[in-house]
């Protein structure tokens, strides 16, 4: 069936192809290292070291687009080469309609830090550090009828997260077996997104009916329902921001967000404070992040900070960091991550604590 | 284009002739309001080349698609960047709506597009924002901006040759004074009533920054400034927006264009 798929992919390309006009080439080689704090004692160490090459093809013509992002990555610690496809997708316009086949990132909501209705994309957590977005095999049909849109998604193809090793390790040690959710037509996901960008601000719905991304305890993926809602409000300097999120399947059934965010020339300033309800346990649990992020010396250099502390436990995460642009293609990024405990010493974040390191990262774009 | 009004102001050559006429009765505030009410292109599509030169010596390259459509109570403009790789693909959404007859506009609605993120952002408009910088250009939101004739007060200095034109010389005074700007002078052509050159002076009465204007083209009967200069005269960066491909009334932008839809699915080419 995926075989299918792809050949449909392909065939649209194919057809994108033919009606192209322009072509674009692009790319990016990158290096980055993790080096590992230590408890006191004991030596440094890097626990990461990767060489991770991108490159980019976006063909397009007047109602088409084929975009293809895709590359390799060298983890020289393990002396691992892992390939990788992004996105691939082709796109046709037709008046008030697009649609989108292939494999497709997207994004929901509007919190910056913490999001209660993103659930259109799994993540690749194996770096929970940095986890980033992972794309999903759809068909993604839109229907644009400004100030207002909507997005349809049929998902036949069911992506998980990536998770840690460490995690992996654990399944494995009690042998847990993870088994995804059998490929066939009752068990693909749908999705949808309905916004309206107004003067007043921009109003967001959404539906999801699909699977959890990260399995439970027996490695099982659970199904996943979820009914949202976000906003963005300008009010004068700032915009206001929310989200919430029922998920009937969930012991925590709802989940909202609610921040502030404050541009002003090169500072970006944000606030944001997160909760969970428990219908089990009966008690909202939350979290406060805020985030900073200023610009200087002419645009060359963007120093960033960040943090996420949970309210009960006062436990948390912080960041800082740095990057240089030496040139239009070269830029340089160091930073650092330390989680804390808490006043108890049992909070999530601090059980994370061999996460807390130092981070290099040089990048070339061309 | 509407943000580009500032910098092409021109006029009908009719109403170019007659003012000449009356040149010697004209006051400054009437040879402003004249270059502001010349007619202008309901839309437009330009590419630019953002040269951006620091106080270090170091140069950097932007280049950006623009586009807009003037729908008689706001301006829709949508500008996407296709270089360098790291900026490529970010767009801005901005809505700007006209000055009432009161003085009283109705704030910008502006989206921002990030490629990376997958995400367009809402972002909140306001007085302090229009005095950022323009794509991180000597240039201010501003600047490419159209300044409302209400803002400012003016004072006919005299006549001054700037770019080799005979020039209208003209102080604008800001009259609340909150600008970072608040006092320009402003040298109009004579015989098309276009900008040549503005000064900028801070708070403190300093020259802070210079704009020039040259390779001036008329495109379909309207006016196109197509280099326009920026020096900051107390860092020592300048810069420089290049225009090509410019395209007037062309009809081929679809409404479809300035919509937030468009900017996520990267069809603004």
């Amino acid at each position: 069936m995926k075989k299918t798929a792809l050949l449909s992919v392909l065939l649209f390309a194919v057809l994108s192809l033919s009606f192209a006009a322009e072509v674009c080439f692009s790319g990016e080689t990158s290096f980055s290292g993790v080096l590992s704090v230590p408890p006191a004692g004991d030596p440094w160490k890097f626990t990461s070291a990767t060489v991770k090459q991108t490159l980019e093809l976006d063909v397009y013509g007047e109602n088409t687009d084929l975009y293809v992002n895709g590359g390799a990555e060298y983890e020289a610690l393990g002396s691992e080469v892992t390939a990788f496809l992004s996105e691939a997708y082709a796109d046709y316009f037709t008046g008030r309609f697009a649609f989108r086949l292939g494999r497709q990132k997207a994004s929901w909501g509007t919190s910056e830090i913490m999001s209660a209705v993103n659930v259109i994309t799994p993540s690749d957590l194996s770096d929970p550090v940095e986890s980033s977005p992972l794309a999903i095999d759809a068909l993604k049909l839109s229907y644009d009828a400004f100030p207002y849109s909507f997005d349809f998604y049929f998902i036949p193809f069911f992506t998980p997260s990536t998770l840690p090793q460490s995690v992996l390790d654990m399944y494995s040690y009690y042998g847990i077996e993870i088994t995804k959710p059998e490929t066939k037509l009752e068990n693909s996901e749908a999705a949808f997104k309905g916004s309206a960008y107004t003067s007043a601000g921009d109003f967001s719905l959404y539906g999801y009916w699909g699977w959890e991304d990260i399995p439970n305890m027996a490695g099982e993926y659970e199904r996943l329902v979820m009914v949202g809602a976000s906003a963005a409000v300008p009010v004068g300097e700032v915009t206001l921001k929310g989200e919430a999120g029922w998920y009937p399947e969930r012991d925590e059934v709802i989940s909202a967000s609610a921040g502030v965010e404050w541009i002003k020339n090169d500072l970006t300033l944000t606030g944001e404070l997160y909760g969970v309800w428990n219908r089990e346990d009966k008690e909202i649990t939350g979290q406060a992040g805020a985030a900073v992020n200023y610009s200087l010396l002419e645009g060359d250099l963007e120093i960033s900070a960040g943090g996420i502390l949970e309210l009960k436990e006062l436990d948390g995460a912080v960041t800082a960091g740095a990057t240089y642009s030496f040139t239009d293609e070269l830029k340089a990024t160091a930073s650092a991550v330390f989680m804390f405990e808490g006043v108890n010493g049992t909070g999530t974040y601090g059980a994370y604590k061999e996460l807390d390191s130092l981070r290099f990262k040089a990048v070339y774009s061309f | 284009m509407k943000k580009l009004r500032l910098l092409t102001v021109s006029i009908l050559v009719a109403l170019s002739a007659l003012a000449g006429l009356y040149a010697q009765e004209l006051t400054g505030e009437e040879i402003i309001r004249l270059a502001h009410e010349i007619p202008e292109p309901d839309s437009s599509s330009v590419k630019a080349k953002l040269l951006i030169h620091s106080k270090k010596g170091t140069e950097k390259t932007r280049e950006v698609i623009m586009k807009s459509k003037n729908y008689g109570d706001v301006t829709k403009e949508v500008i996407v960047f296709t270089s360098p790789k790291d900026v490529s693909g970010v767009g801005y959404l901005m809505f700007n709506y006209e000055e009432q007859e009161d003085g009283s506009k109705k704030d910008s609605e502006n989206w921002l597009y990030m490629p990376a993120l997958k995400k367009v952002k809402r972002i909140a408009s306001s007085g302090t924002e229009a005095e950022g910088n323009f794509m991180g250009t000597d240039f201010t939101y501003e600047d490419m901006g159209d300044r409302s004739i209400s803002k400012d007060t003016y004072t006919l200095l005299g006549e001054e040759y700037a770019g080799g034109v005979k020039c209208w010389k003209i102080k604008c005074v800001s009259i609340e004074h909150t600008e970072s700007d608040p006092e320009r002078v402003v040298y109009i052509g004579q015989d098309d009533y276009l900008l040549y050159r503005c000064e900028f002076y801070d708070r403190h009465g300093a020259l802070h920054r210079v704009l020039e204007c040259s390779e001036i083209e008329y495109i379909d009967s309207y006016p196109c400034t197509k280099v326009m200069k920026m020096q900051n005269v107390q860092s020592g960066s300048w810069s420089m927006i290049t225009m090509s491909d410019v395209q007037y009334n062309t009809g081929a932008i679809d409404d479809s264009v300035f919509t937030v839809s468009a900017l996520e699915q990267g069809r603004i080419r």
